[in-house]
C-alpha cells in the first residue's frame, strides 16, 4: 500500500478516513478525491479489508458464569463496602487543618475525661444519696454542718453509709480530721426525673462565692478562696446536686 | 456482525463490539457505581476478555482479570473517582494487570485459541477460513508489541484517543503504529 499519484491520500490519511478519525472538512475533501480516484479507493478497500481480518481473530467466545460470577463478586464487594462506611470514613483524606481540628477535639475530650477521673473516681451515687427533695430551702448553715469521717482522698468517693456499716471509724487508724458538710442541694437545671442508678459524685474544688449556688451566705472578704464540694453527677455527665464539705 | 457506514460513506461488516460505544466516553452519572458497572460489564465485557485473550492470556485468567477489572471501576466509582471515559479506563486497568500477569507468568500464557467460525458455513470455506486465520495470527505475532496492542484495541472499537489513553502514548503515534500494522498484515492478506 503506498501512493499512486501525487494528488494521491496517504495511508495514514486513509486510515484515519476509514477509523472517522478525521475533522469533517478533511474527511470531505478525502471523500471527493476517493470518487475520483480508483487507485485510493483500492488501497482504502484493501485497509478495510485487513482491518475485517484482525477483527476475525476477536471472535472469541466468553467462558460461561462470568456474568453470575460478576454479579456475586459485586454483590459481594458492595456489602463489604456498607461494612467498611467507618473505616472509609476514618481513610478519607482530609485537609491538614481538618485533621488538626479533629485531633485537637479528640485530645480535649481525652484530657477532660482524665481530669474528671483523677479528681475524684466515681460511685453509685444511689448508695450515697437518696432522691433529693424538691425544692429544698436552704436552712442556715450551722444547723445544716453534719460531722463525717475524715477519709484519704482516695477514700472520700466512699458510701458515707457503706462505709459506716463495712468499716467502722476507727481514730486509732487514722488521723482524727474532721470534716463538715452540708447536705445536697438540687442545682437548678436538674432533672430529678432522671434515675440516679448511674450516677457517679465527685469532688472538685470551687471558689467560694459557689456557696451563692445553694443559697448559702458568703463571706465577702473569703469569696475568692477555694472550698471543696461534693458533686453529684448523673449518667448523661450533669450535674444533679451539690454539697459543701470543710 | 453488523454493517456499518464508515465515516468515508462506505459500508463495512463489523463485529457488534466496534459499534455504538462513544456513549461510555462522556461523564456518567456516579451517583449509582453499582448500577454502573454492571451496565459497563455487560456491554464492555467480551470486548475487554477478546483482548486480554489477544495479548496472549488464557481465557481462564483472561476472564478472571476482565471481572477484576470492573470490580475496580465500581471501587473507583465508590471512591468519587473520575468517571469519564470509563470505557478507557476499563481497558487501561484490564492492561496493566494483563501485563503484571504476563511478566509474572514470564511470557504470553497460551497460544491463541481458535476462533469462531460459522458451523453453518461451507466445510471447505471454514477450512479455508481457519488457515486464515492461523496465518494472520502468526504475522501479529510478527508485529512490535505496541503495534499489536493498538492494532487489538482498535479492533474491539476503541477510538485513538482511548487506545493513547490506555497504553500511556501520544494519538499520534495509535495512528502511526496502525498505519505501519496494517501495511505489514495487508502482505500477508495478498499472499
Amino acid at each position: 500500500m503506498s501512493n499512486s499519484g501525487e494528488n494521491c491520500l496517504t495511508d495514514a490519511l486513509l486510515l484515519r478516513v476509514l477509523d472517522g478519525e478525521l475533522p469533517p472538512p478533511q474527511t470531505w475533501q478525502a471523500k471527493l478525491h476517493l470518487e475520483s480516484c480508483e487507485s485510493c479507493r483500492a488501497r482504502l478497500d484493501g485497509l478495510r479489508l485487513v482491518s475485517f481480518r484482525v477483527a476475525e481473530l476477536h471472535r472469541i467466545a466468553l467462558p460461561p458464569d462470568v456474568a453470575s460470577e460478576f454479579a456475586a463478586r459485586l454483590d459481594q464487594e458492595e456489602s463489604r463496602e456498607q461494612d467498611g462506611t467507618w473505616r472509609q470514613w476514618f481513610a478519607r483524606p482530609r485537609p491538614v487543618w481538618r485533621q488538626l481540628a479533629w485531633g485537637g477535639a479528640i485530645a480535649v475530650v481525652i484530657l477532660a475525661g482524665l481530669r474528671v477521673r483523677t479528681a475524684q473516681p466515681g460511685i453509685p451515687a444511689r448508695q450515697i444519696v437518696r432522691p433529693l427533695p424538691p425544692a429544698v430551702a436552704p436552712p442556715a448553715p450551722q444547723q445544716l454542718v453534719a460531722e463525717i469521717p475524715a477519709q484519704p482522698v482516695r477514700r472520700t468517693r466512699h458510701i458515707v453509709k457503706k462505709h459506716a456499716s463495712r468499716e467502722p471509724f476507727s481514730p486509732s487508724a487514722r488521723p482524727a480530721v474532721r470534716e463538715v458538710a452540708t447536705p445536697f442541694f438540687d442545682l437548678p437545671f436538674s432533672d430529678a426525673a432522671l434515675p440516679l442508678d448511674q450516677a457517679t459524685v465527685i469532688r472538685v474544688e470551687l471558689p467560694r462565692s459557689a456557696l451563692e449556688l445553694a443559697g448559702l451566705p458568703v463571706d465577702e472578704d473569703r469569696r475568692n478562696q477555694r472550698i471543696r464540694a461534693d458533686l453529684v453527677l448523673g449518667a448523661d455527665g450533669l450535674a444533679r446536686a451539690i454539697r459543701f464539705v470543710e | 456482525m453488523r454493517r456499518i457506514s464508515g465515516a468515508d460513506g462506505l459500508s463495512l461488516e463489523a463485529p457488534e463490539s466496534v459499534l455504538e460505544l462513544d456513549s461510555l466516553n462522556g461523564p456518567c452519572d456516579a451517583s449509582d457505581p453499582k448500577r454502573i458497572a454492571a451496565a459497563l460489564f455487560e456491554q464492555q465485557r467480551l470486548s475487554v476478555f477478546r483482548y486480554l485473550v489477544s495479548l496472549g492470556l488464557r481465557p481462564q485468567v483472561a476472564g478472571e482479570i476482565a471481572q477484576e477489572s470492573f470490580l475496580r471501576l465500581y471501587r473507583h466509582l465508590r471512591a468519587r473517582g473520575r468517571n469519564e471515559n470509563l470505557r478507557g479506563w476499563i481497558f487501561r486497568v484490564a492492561h496493566n494487570l494483563a501485563m503484571n500477569e504476563l511478566r509474572r507468568a514470564g511470557t504470553a500464557e497460551a497460544e491463541p485459541p481458535d476462533s469462531e467460525v460459522d458451523p453453518n458455513g461451507d466445510p471447505e470455506q471454514a477450512l479455508l477460513q481457519k488457515e486464515r486465520i492461523r496465518r494472520m495470527q502468526a504475522a501479529i505475532s510478527m508485529l512490535p508489541r505496541r503495534q499489536q496492542e493498538c492494532l487489538h484495541l482498535r479492533a474491539e472499537g476503541l477510538r485513538y484517543r482511548e487506545i493513547a489513553h490506555v497504553l500511556g502514548i501520544g494519538i499520534s503515534s495509535v495512528g502511526e503504529s496502525v498505519q505501519r500494522a496494517l501495511v505489514v498484515l495487508a502482505r500477508t492478506c495478498h499472499e
